[in-house]
């Protein structure tokens, strides 16, 4: 099984103490911040996983620990047949394989560097290459994400923004991954610079056999382009799915919530109009007992404080974290 | 979209430069302070080749020979403009001579400290952690030393001269400049384009030279330019306590205080390297001032 | 019903470092009693500064109205006076923005914030008798009356916040995103204005608390009779919750029609760019189809349509003359030259 996939997790966990300090007296009142709290899910060969949820539900610090930025606390990550989440790769062996494109395209792109020099920085740190096989590779890079030669001289200040999220594309592409990271890489675009990005992904995503994981609040980006969704609430995966199938028969309470207050463009259709949701978001240092999503869930029975619900088979490849999944049918 | 017009900022070294020579021109006072600056430092560029190519350039010689003198204790006029001192040696020419010294000397010490200060707080800004930690910790023991203190005891150990004084100055002027480089630093260290770094497979080391210096270069660079008329009033202070460039070799500090016995009699004999001292101050501040209001600064 | 705000040819330049900007460019439109009304674009379009306009909070330095009105209720908001804008400003036009934490003073509590606007409204509509509970000298921190403290928690149970004896002891930054939001809300409603602006008051929340947000809107002009602008960049959002659609591009309205019409009908090549790129529902092999080109430099004076460069259905006339908004459906409005001149 865990040969088909591209990437793994078992069990991932990261957290975070609360406090910074040496001295015992601060560790003593430090708390544990479960940022990503026991996920496992896997993305195939050449196709788009999305991670859907809302602020504090962990996916942005799950993207950046699969990116090894930041070590798991616990849990096994395997890429491309390897176990990466030890120190017995080293990083810049994964990094050829594996990049990401960030949400804000200004603080992404150093505004002191030229653009051929911000696409060629993979190559120069990650490739054995030459000089000049360097500059062809960035070349390529920039013409394969819609940009012409003379944007290599230029700087981020000269560009706009959906220029520079292409910039920053053509940089995580220069080494020919296998796995793109993208969080968030539209959501600070207007409507119809977001969609010629999200045509380039697609074209790209073809065109090199990418595999993509996709981060983002955004529920019909995250239809568009992906295959499978996983869910996300408050460091867990609450469901987990081929996307046509999340979407359409949601079966976690939460889901359901999250699907209907997506807004759609569609005025005969007013789904979020007839949403409800109360509560806020559980904090993250001391989260509910039981089912994490329970103090708002309309479902909730005694059940659901004093167990963690596990993720239940509801139809092949699909799966939600509910005990009362019948509640849902 | 196209490409804007050549006069836009781009972020490339070119248009900083252009940027920082517009920040320095836009007020009255900058200006000011810039073209005394600028008159200074050519003098002691000026001087610095002569003193090289082993030619005289001032219109009498700085350190002349019993021979070479002229009448002593004249007062200003046009043949020895700042008049000549108790040995007859033209005031003027003396005064030309010394500032190599004691003009560079600002340039010198304050570069070495954004250097040293700029390497250690853009890494310790960059890594945090027990390395932010210590980096900081060994930058306030620099901190609490006092800088006439040590300079007088390099002086009482090693002996003055100006090689000493700018090893004791460069050794107690980085610290404020590791701070500023590590507050600097910690914004850049968030930025995207740095964990990207990382992604490419970049050490900490080259993200520091090649992504954070650049980018907090500028805050750096305005605090060195108001600096660097500190130091020369501090080397000056040195000097006239007698630790810096030793007689008979010319030097504005040491002039005030060997010429301070003839305050009464001749005056223009202390005055005149001491408003000279003042004037390169002056020119800095100007500056400083200038910019702070261009940017808005209060 | 009665017309509550009318644009006639109304314009505005912005003088910036590269010349004057033309941000509204003869905008008309009317926003007729307790209509939702949501003014739709990307950047640049101008929405905003519609929205500024409307509450008399253009920037005086750089802003200037140069032609056209934009009239409350027959009274043109653009002639009046500061002193005279503040008799109309938040008692009669009340203005939310995307992020409430500029707009509520960190240090006051929410209570004494709402508490504040219950009795501006009070001393205005009856000036002569004093408020009970409320400190003389405005702004001074006080202890709310139990009177007027039933009267903000009264307002916070309007907008749905949970627990109100409790926020109202609460600081902003206590509070989450949408829970700030709410208490804005809370505090232009307790003024009782007729109208409403909302400048992407949910951009920054999160999915399922930007629902809550615009259903309580919703719920607002469905009781209390308010009329409504939403000022948004997301045409989806716009059609979840709007009565009527204005659609904006460079300064100028291009399309303006009743909710379903422009989704059933989108007469304005823009706009009809504009839904083909909203992705919607899976991919199955469709492609999303981008406007090409992009937003066109506003400091130029055009006597052409703005869209044309970008416009696939282009034809001679459109880059000879400035179309005008004409009727081509029931309330349906469109300035197009491929409907008529």
């Amino acid at each position: 099984m865990v040969n088909e996939q591209l990437l793994t997790t078992v069990e991932l966990r990261k957290h975070y103490k609360s406090s910074r300090g040496i001295s015992p007296l601060s560790r003593a009142k430090e708390k544990i911040i479960r940022a990503v709290d026991g996920v496992s899910l896997s993305i195939p060969y050449g196709k788009t996983l999305a991670v859907v949820g809302e602020s504090g539900c962990g996916k942005t610090t799950l993207a950046r620990t699969l990116a090894l930025l930041t070590p798991p606390t616990s849990g096994e990550i395997h890429f491309d047949g390897q176990r990466i989440d030890g120190n017995a790769v080293r990083d810049e062996e994964v990094y050829r394989k594996l990049q990401m494109v960030f949400q804000d395209p200004d603080s992404s792109l150093d505004p002191t560097m030229r653009v051929g020099d911000i696409i060629a920085e993979p190559l120069h740190g990650l490739t054995k290459m030459g000089e000049e096989e360097i500059r062809q590779a960035s070349l390529q890079s920039l013409r394969a994400v819609g940009l012409s030669d003379e944007f290599a001289a230029r700087f981020p200040k000269q560009l706009s923004g959906g220029q520079k999220q292409r910039v920053a594309i053509a940089r995580a592409i220069s080494t020919h991954p296998k796995l793109l990271i993208l969080d968030e890489p539209t959501s600070a675009l207007d409507a119809s610079v977001q969609a010629q990005i999200l045509n380039l992904l697609v074209e790209l995503q073809k065109k090199f056999q990418l595999s993509y994981m996709l981060i983002t609040h955004n529920i019909a980006v995250a239809a568009y382009l992906s295959d499978y969704i996983a869910v996300m609430y408050a460091g867990n995966l609450v469901e987990y799915g081929p996307t046509s199938d999340v979407l359409v028969k949601p079966r976690h309470p939460y889901t359901i919530t999250l699907m209907k207050s997506a807004p759609t463009p569609d005025p005969w259709n007013r789904t979020l109009l007839q949403t409800e949701i109360s509560g806020e978001v559980p904090s993250a240092i001391d989260p509910p007992s039981g089912c994490k999503f329970n103090p708002r869930c309309p479902f909730a029975e005694s059940k659901c404080s004093a167990e963690i619900p596990e993720l239940t088979k509801i139809t092949e490849g699909h799966t939600a974290a509910c005990h009362f999944l019948n509640k849902t049918a | 979209m196209d490409s804007k017009n050549q006069g836009e900022p781009t972020g490339g070294i070119e248009s900083r430069v252009r940027g920082a020579w517009n920040l320095m021109t836009r007020s009255k006072e900058a200006i000011i302070g810039l073209a005394i600056i600028l008159t200074f430092l050519l003098t002691a560029i000026v001087m610095e080749i002569g003193a090289l190519l082993n030619i005289q350039l001032t219109p009498y010689p700085a350190n002349p020979l019993p021979n070479q003198t002229s009448a002593i204790l004249l007062p200003p006029s046009l043949v020895h403009p700042f008049g000549t001192d108790n040995l007859g040696r033209d005031v003027f020419s003396r005064i030309l001579a010394a500032t190599p010294y004691d003009f560079m000397i600002g340039f010198i010490v304050v570069g070495t400290a954004v250097v040293i200060g700029g390497l250690l707080g853009g890494m310790a800004g960059l890594r945090g952690g027990l390395l932010d930690e210590f980096l900081m910790r060994f930058t306030d023991i620099f901190f609490a030393l006092p800088v006439l203190l040590i300079a007088i005891v390099i002086g009482a150990i090693l002996g003055g001269g100006i090689t000493n004084m700018s090893i004791a100055l460069m050794v107690t002027w980085w610290p404020p400049y590791a701070r500023l480089a590590r507050g600097e630093s910690l914004k850049v260290a968030h930025q995207n384009y740095i964990e990207a770094a990382r992604l490419s497979g970049q050490k900490s080391h080259r993200i520091l030279v090649r992504h954070v210096l650049p980018n907090i270069s500028g805050t750096m660079l305005v605090y060195a330019t108001l600096d660097i008329g500190t130091v020369i009033l501090v080397y000056s202070g040195l000097t006239f306590l007698g630790l810096g460039n030793r007689p008979p070799a010319p030097d504005w500090g040491q002039m005030v205080a060997a010429y301070n016995g003839y305050l009464l009699t001749d005056p223009w004999l202390a005055l005149i390297p001491g408003l000279v001292i003042s004037m390169g101050v002056i020119g800095f501040s100007l500056l400083g001032d200038g910019v702070k209001d261009t940017l808005g600064i209060r | 019903m009665s017309t509550v705000l009318q644009l006639t040819d109304f314009s505005v330049q912005y003088r910036t470092s590269r010349g004057q900007v033309r941000a509204l460019d003869s905008v008309s439109l009317n926003v007729k009693e307790k209509e939702f009304i949501a003014i739709v674009g990307e950047s640049g379009c101008g929405k905003t500064t519609l929205g500024l306009a409307a509450i008399g909070l253009l920037p005086p330095k750089t802003a200037t109205v140069t032609g056209g009105s934009i009239s409350y209720k027959g009274v043109d908001l653009a002639k009046l006076s500061p002193k005279e804008m503040k008799n109309y400003r938040g008692s009669e036009i009340a203005m939310i923005f995307q992020e409430p934490l500029t707009s509520l003073n960190p240090l006051r509590r929410i209570g004494e914030q709402i508490a504040e606007s219950i009795v501006l409204r009070r001393r205005k509509t009856d000036p002569t008798t004093p408020v009970k509970g409320a400190p003389r000298i405005p702004g001074r921190k006080w202890k709310l009356s139990p009177e007027l403290k039933k009267e903000v928690e009264l307002m916070l149970t309007l907008v749905r916040i949970p627990d109100p004896d409790h926020i109202v002891d609460r600081y902003p930054f206590e509070l989450s995103g949408g829970m700030r939001q709410r208490a804005l809300i809370a505090m232009s409603l307790s003024q009782q204005p007729e109208l409403l602006i909302a400048d992407e008051p949910t951009t920054a929340l999160d999915v399922t608390t930007q629902a809550q947000v615009l259903k309580l809107m919703k719920e607002i002009k469905d009781k209390l009779g308010t009329t409504i602008i939403l000022v948004t960049h997301d045409l989806a959002v716009a059609s979840q919750v709007a009565d009527r659609v204005v659609v904006m591009y460079a300064g100028q309205v291009v399309e303006d029609a009743e909710v379903h019409e422009i989704f059933s009908q989108p007469k304005h090549p823009y706009t009809r760019g504009l839904l083909s790129c909203i992705p919607s529902g899976t991919r199955d092999g469709k492609q999303l189809t981008p406007i090409a080109g992009t937003i066109p430099d506003l400091t130029l004076r055009k006597d052409w349509c703005q869209f044309q460069p970008r416009c696939p259905y282009a034809m001679d006339v459109c880059s000879k003359k400035v179309p005008r908004l004409i009727e081509v459906g029931k309330d349906h409005r469109t300035a197009c030259f491929l409907y008529g001149e």
